[in-house]
């Protein structure tokens, strides 16, 4: 259908792609009131993830009370979820703190409450999960191996010639320390910059066809 | 020169009006004769296939655009285009899916993108006359922000219920591998794809079936039959051989530069 006898739609492309356009600008360096304009733009985003992220919450909400309603498999862990959901909003908001005026309200999610226990719970299960890795990285190597994948041989073989190179007597050999720098800085270097300018082209089109209205993964077709 | 246009800004104007001229150009040409795809990627002849069975098996396929989010923040990866790219690759493979009857769940870590998926991948089920079989359900909020907590959630969809296939596409580091490894062991089949240096090697390792870089962003025209993801990869292509061509022409000068006496690059 052509964008002019849908004025809803070519409103909302409209509003993207100037919005787009001028950040992009700014980024560029334009400066002047365009640079104040892409600050305000900004700041709106943030207010519109704000509310996107209230509506997520009422989505996952609602979706694990359905859950827990209906008796579905694993149904206790949706409790749990929202238990911890409802603790953190309460105590994220109300938990009352000393301050030089009396009992004070927690100004942001880096007051104590919230850190305390994403310090207490959170951390240290983020940490064994990536200590988990080491191990997932072990079995998916052998994985790949025993597929025989050329890549997975060739990722493996470079991982293990670049553990080995360095422990500290096979770098005090002479010309192994050197030879190392020389690879990364010249063939490790070069096929990440490879894969970074390949990146950027990919992001660059699909950036701009999204601000010209082109792609519109925002819009209800 | 203006106040406060320097050369960086001028190049970097020139430089998106001509892609812009060459994005309409190649949009107007597919829009006309179509065009066709060239190179082969036969990581997505998995996803494809695994889509076609679905329908049979009734078993769905778990699409994801990746654990990055839209924008930036302090302390968190982001990767919006990545993430672009990955939402289209979903509501285009969600399409497909609608069209032939398979079933599929969709899952993000960002609740923008959260919001972008449910309305697309309704309006799949919509446009392919299935409306019926689409569920709120079926597009899952696993976490904001915070990629481990988005791997843990995307093991727990593995365990939770028989999958056909999970195609992971956009941004990914590290965590990938809680996932990949996890649906490797499950024998799930799974396609991969990040333009991050981290978790590429990971996803090598784990599947075979491995977008590597820029190719996420051609991924959509290989599923989608319409013009428009044909032209987003002519224009890369197009872009691609002009820098190829730039970087080898900047070497040959840079070589013969001090024998002619001619004057060096100017650093940008």
């Amino acid at each position: 259908m052509s964008l002019f006898r849908d004025p809803k739609r070519l409103l909302a492309i409209l509003i993207a792609g100037v919005a787009g356009l001028i950040v992009l600008l700014d980024f560029a360096g334009a400066g002047g009131p365009l640079a104040t304009l892409a600050a305000v733009l900004v700041d709106w985003a943030a207010v519109i993830t704000a509310v996107g992220l209230l509506l997520g919450v009422l989505s996952v909400t609602g979706s694990h009370v359905q859950r827990v309603r209906e008796r579905n498999a694993d149904w206790p862990y949706s409790l749990i979820l929202i238990a911890g959901l409802l603790v953190m909003i309460v105590a994220g908001i109300f938990f009352p703190l000393p301050g030089r005026a009396g009992i004070v309200l927690p100004r942001s999610l880096a007051e104590v409450p919230i850190r305390t226990v994403f310090r207490a719970l959170y951390e240290p299960v983020a940490g064994s999960l990536l200590a988990l890795l080491a191990f997932f990285s072990l079995s998916a190597a052998l994985r790949a191996l025993g597929r025989g994948s050329a890549e997975a041989i060739v990722i493996v073989s470079v991982a293990a010639l670049v553990l080995v190179a360095q422990l500290p007597p096979v770098t005090a050999l002479p010309g192994v320390g050197a030879t190392l720098q020389w690879f990364n800085d010249y063939v490790a270097l070069a096929g990440a910059r490879g894969l970074v300018i390949g990146s950027a082209i990919g992001a660059f089109v699909a950036g701009l066809r999204v601000l010209l209205g082109f792609d519109t993964p925002y819009l209800d077709r | 020169m203006l106040p406060g246009v320097n050369t960086v800004t001028l190049l970097t104007l020139l430089v998106i009006l001509v892609t812009i001229g060459l994005i309409w150009l190649h949009h107007a040409r597919a829009l006309q004769r179509g065009i066709q795809p060239q190179r082969p990627l036969p990581a997505l002849d998995a996803l494809r296939a695994a889509l076609g069975r679905a329908a049979e098996t009734g078993q769905a396929v778990h699409l994801s655009p990746g654990a990055s989010v839209l924008g930036a923040g302090s302390g968190v990866r982001s990767a919006s285009t990545e993430l672009v790219a990955g939402l289209l690759l979903a509501e285009q493979a969600a399409s497909q899916a609608a069209r032939n009857g398979a079933p599929i769940l969709v899952s993000s870590s960002d609740v923008v993108a959260h919001l972008a998926l449910r309305g697309g991948v309704r309006q799949a089920f919509h446009e392919a006359g299935q409306v019926q079989d689409f569920t709120p359900a079926q597009v899952q909020l696993l976490a904001h922000h915070d990629e481990l907590a988005y791997a843990t959630g995307v093991t727990t969809l593995y365990g939770r219920q028989p999958l056909e296939a999970s195609a992971m596409l956009g941004g990914f580091g590290q965590e990938f591998l809680l996932v990949g490894e996890d649906g490797a062991q499950r024998e799930i089949p799974q396609v991969a794809g990040t333009t991050s240096t981290t978790g590429l090697p990971l996803m090598l390792l784990t599947t075979p079936a491995t977008l590597i870089g820029e190719e996420i962003y051609a991924s959509e025209a290989y599923l989608a039959p319409s013009g428009p993801a044909q032209a987003r990869l002519l224009t890369q292509d197009v872009l691609r051989t002009a820098v190829i061509a730039l970087l080898i022409g900047g070497l040959l000068y840079s070589l013969i530069q001090p024998y002619l006496g001619l004057p060096p690059l100017p650093e940008l």
